[in-house]
C-alpha cells in the first residue's frame, strides 16, 4: 500500500469519515510496516488500540468461575418444579374461588326470604299479633338471660366482699 | 438458550464487556466482577433476551449501568486508573522494548485519559471494539449524530496533539 494511500485514508480517519473497513486497512498498515517519521505518533495511536485489546482479557479461570456459578443456578432454577408448584397454587387458587363463590351465595338467598317472608302477610293486624308475639317471646328470652347475670352479680358481690375482708 | 450456545455466543463478548468496565472503573477486580454479574444476569434472562436483536448491546448496556453503580457506590476512586496504567505499561513485550517507544505509549495513554468522557468512549468503542455508529448509540443511549460529532471531535483533538508530540520530537526529530 503506497504512503499517498495512507496519507489520505489518515485525513479522512482524522474527520472521522472512515468505513470500519479503512480503519481496519490503518490498523493493519501501522500493525505491520516500518512507517516514516511523520506518521510516528499516529502509528503508536494505532497501536496503542491494539494493545488495548490484546492485553486487557479475561482468562480462562473467569469462565470456569462464570459457567460454575451458571451451572448452579441452572440446577437452582430448573422450570419443571417450579412448574409444579404454580399448578398446585393455580389448583388452590380454584378450590378456594370456588369455596368462596358456594360460600357467599346463601346470606343472598337468605335476605330474599326474609323480602318474601313479609308478603306472606296480607292482613296487617294478623302480621301485628305476630310480631308481638316474636317481640314477646325475644323479650321473655332476654329477661330469663338477665336473671342469670343476677346470679353472676351476686357471685361477684361475693368476691368483693371476700375481697374487702382481706 | 441452551449452555452450550450461551458459550458460544455470549461468553466470547467477556473481553469487549471487561475492557468497556474497566474504562468506567479503572480497576481490574471492579471490572472482573461487573463482567460476571452481567454475565449471570444475562445467563438469568436468556429466554427473554434471546429476541433482541444485539444480545452483545444488551450486555454492553448492562456493563455500563452496572460501572455507573458501582462508581455512584462510590467506595472507590477512579486514582486507580493510574496504578493500572502502571501495571500495564510494565507488561510491554521486554526490558528492551525502547524507552521512547515506551514514552510514547504512555504519552497516548495520557492523551485519551485526557478526552472528555463521551468522546473518549466513543472514541474506544470505535477504534478498540469496532463497532458500528448504531450501535455505539445503542450503547451509550445517544442519538447517532451525537456518536458521530464525539467521534470527530476526539479524533481531532488526538490528531492535533499527535502532531504536537511529533513537532516536539518526542517520538523522533523530522
Amino acid at each position: 500500500m503506497d504512503l499517498q494511500t495512507i496519507d489520505e485514508l489518515l485525513e479522512k480517519y482524522w474527520n472521522a469519515e472512515t468505513t470500519p473497513e479503512e480503519e481496519a486497512t490503518l490498523r493493519q498498515y501501522f500493525s505491520e510496516h516500518e512507517v516514516p517519521r511523520h506518521l510516528q505518533g499516529v502509528a503508536q495511536l494505532f497501536r496503542q488500540y491494539q494493545a488495548d485489546q490484546h492485553f486487557k482479557k479475561l482468562d480462562a479461570a473467569f469462565d470456569d468461575k462464570v459457567l460454575k456459578e451458571i451451572s448452579s443456578r441452572k440446577s437452582r432454577f430448573d422450570w419443571q418444579p417450579f412448574l409444579r408448584i404454580a399448578a398446585v397454587l393455580t389448583l388452590f387458587l380454584m378450590a378456594a374461588l370456588l369455596l368462596k363463590q358456594s360460600l357467599l351465595p346463601p346470606p343472598e338467598t337468605e335476605q330474599v326470604k326474609v323480602v318474601q317472608a313479609e308478603d306472606t302477610y296480607t292482613d296487617p293486624r294478623l302480621a301485628y299479633e305476630q310480631t308481638k308475639q316474636a317481640l314477646l317471646l325475644v323479650s321473655s328470652l332476654m329477661n330469663e338471660g338477665t336473671q342469670h347475670i343476677e346470679e353472676l352479680e351476686k357471685f361477684s358481690e361475693a368476691q368483693e366482699t371476700i375481697k374487702s375482708e382481706k | 438458550m441452551v449452555l452450550e450456545e450461551f458459550k458460544n455466543s455470549v461468553l466470547p463478548v467477556k473481553n469487549k464487556l471487561y475492557r468497556f468496565a474497566l474504562r468506567f472503573l479503572g480497576n481490574e477486580d471492579e471490572a472482573k466482577d461487573v463482567v460476571q454479574e452481567v454475565l449471570i444476569k444475562a445467563w438469568d434472562r436468556r429466554e427473554e433476551i434471546q429476541g433482541y436483536h444485539s444480545i452483545e448491546a444488551w450486555c454492553m448496556r448492562l456493563t455500563k449501568n452496572l460501572s455507573l453503580n458501582k462508581l455512584k457506590s462510590g467506595h472507590y476512586s477512579r486514582t486507580m486508573m493510574l496504578e493500572e496504567e502502571d501495571r500495564y505499561d510494565s507488561a510491554q513485550d521486554s526490558p528492551y522494548t525502547s524507552t521512547e517507544t515506551h514514552d510514547v505509549l504512555t504519552n497516548i495513554q495520557r492523551l485519551l485519559g485526557r478526552l472528555p468522557e463521551k468522546q473518549r468512549l466513543v472514541l474506544e468503542l470505535r477504534d478498540i471494539e469496532g463497532y458500528a455508529y448504531q450501535e455505539i448509540s445503542d450503547i451509550l443511549g445517544i442519538d447517532l449524530n451525537q456518536v458521530k460529532v464525539n467521534l470527530f471531535r476526539a479524533r481531532q483533538t488526538l490528531k492535533k496533539q499527535l502532531i504536537s508530540i511529533d513537532a516536539y520530537g518526542l517520538t523522533n526529530n523530522r
